[in-house]
């Protein structure tokens, strides 16, 4: 199935990608951000926070922002 | 409430041929040859002062050095994100996405606000407070006209908490208005041009509640400023001076300059000249060099001579004759 990934870290991107069925949102998040963790990012599906376990459905808007973003 | 509809739909109409109208661009890209000249300005300054021995100069110049090393790093970051980003044109929002947005905007910010005649979309965050320093409320207000152009947004404190030393800096990285958005430019800049307004005042949200040590316009250590303890006010600290006899920090304006030898003096370490009461340095009286009229010529501002200037300048007419040609 296809979502909207947008990823707030770095350059911003917003890209429709594919997932398997059944994708839950910290499955997405440990494939897309590797490394990271996910209490440092507000993540929101279709602009509404949302449980880690929630399961991703077709057309999800899907936003990773980091909490903390340094300015100069 | 129809109408409320049709104002958020001719709004979301607006920004999204605003939107629609830029092309992808890279025009940034340029590498960070001032920041690099700033910290090797910074390194040579500091260089000296170490090597003639100006301990405080040298503590204030390593933290200038540190932040312009800073800059030029986030600045080095920056590039390349935005070179990164410029591999990949922009999606833009549909017209439903946008209205979505704006929609959603009241459910994460306190008030939002648009004006269809002076084209300006704000809202306005909760109280921020960074390590303990009440900051209040952030408006931040897009001007979507400039989406596309450099900071097409400003950001206003709504109750003004600014740093001790400039009043102008409301936040530790907003400067008259202005955000430093450092790590976060790219990704505001794609969410801009993007047409993503939740997320771009999502981002400025995120910034405006972090701290960066590393480069704020004023550090939160000096953001209500060290009381000089002379006068009681509130300042900067690289506005106190030391007294140069009794070490003591104060403001500039509860030290006098002596006039005999230049330097700066509490109150308690300048004493007036026996003779004229101009005062004076307790060095200065105790070596000889009494009022100040060290050159002979006569007494501070236009003062009499005391005794020991009148002395003085007997005594060095008297070298000037000795040395004259016969």
């Amino acid at each position: 199935m296809q979502i909207l990934f947008i990823n707030n870290d770095g350059g911003g991107f917003a890209d429709q990608i594919k997932i398997p069925d059944g994708t839950t949102v910290s499955d997405l998040f440990a494939q897309r951000m590797p490394g990271r963790n996910a209490s440092h990012y507000l993540i929101r599906v279709n602009r509404q926070p949302v449980a880690s376990d929630a399961v991703l459905q077709p057309g999800d808007r899907v936003s990773f922002t980091p909490t903390r973003i340094e300015g100069a | 409430m129809r109408s409320a509809s049709r104002a958020l739909l001719r709004l979301a109409g607006k920004i999204h041929s605003r939107v629609e109208s830029l092309q992808p661009t890279c025009s940034d890209l340029l590498l960070p040859d001032a920041d690099w000249s700033r910290c090797r300005a910074a390194g040579r300054r500091l260089e000296k002062a170490e090597r003639r021995g100006w301990r405080l100069a040298a503590v204030r110049l390593r933290r200038e050095l540190r932040q312009a090393m800073e800059q030029l790093r986030l600045e080095m970051h920056r590039i390349e994100d935005r070179l990164t980003a410029s591999e990949r044109p922009p999606r833009i929002a549909s017209l439903r996405e946008i209205l979505d947005d704006l929609r959603f905007l009241p459910d994460s910010f306190d008030e939002v606000r648009w004006d269809l005649r002076q084209e300006m979309l704000s809202v306005t965050t909760e109280p921020i407070v960074l390590e303990g320093f009440p900051l209040g409320r952030f408006t931040i207000s897009l001007d979507w006209t400039r989406i596309g152009f450099t900071r097409p947004y400003h950001v206003l404190a709504r109750e003004p908490n600014p740093a001790a030393s400039d009043e102008a800096v409301t936040h530790p990285h907003v400067l008259n208005g202005k955000l430093c958005e450092g790590r976060g430019a790219v990704s505001l800049r794609a969410a801009l041009e993007s047409g993503r307004l939740v997320d771009f005042f999502t981002i400025v949200d995120r910034i405006l509640h972090t701290y960066h040590r590393g480069s704020p316009h004023s550090p939160l250590s000096e953001w209500g400023g060290v009381c000089c303890p002379g006068c009681g006010d509130r300042l900067s600290e690289d506005d106190l001076t030391p007294c140069e006899r009794c070490e003591s920090v104060l403001c500039l304006g509860c030290l006098s300059g002596c006039p005999a030898c230049r330097g700066l003096f509490c109150a308690s370490c300048l004493e007036p000249c026996a003779e004229c009461r101009v005062r004076t340095c307790r060095s200065c009286l105790s070596s000889g060099a009494g009022c100040g009229s060290a050159d002979g010529s006569e007494c501070f501002d236009g003062v009499e001579p005391c005794e020991g200037g009148r002395a003085q300048n007997r005594d060095s007419e008297a070298d000037t004759h000795a040395l004259l040609p016969v």
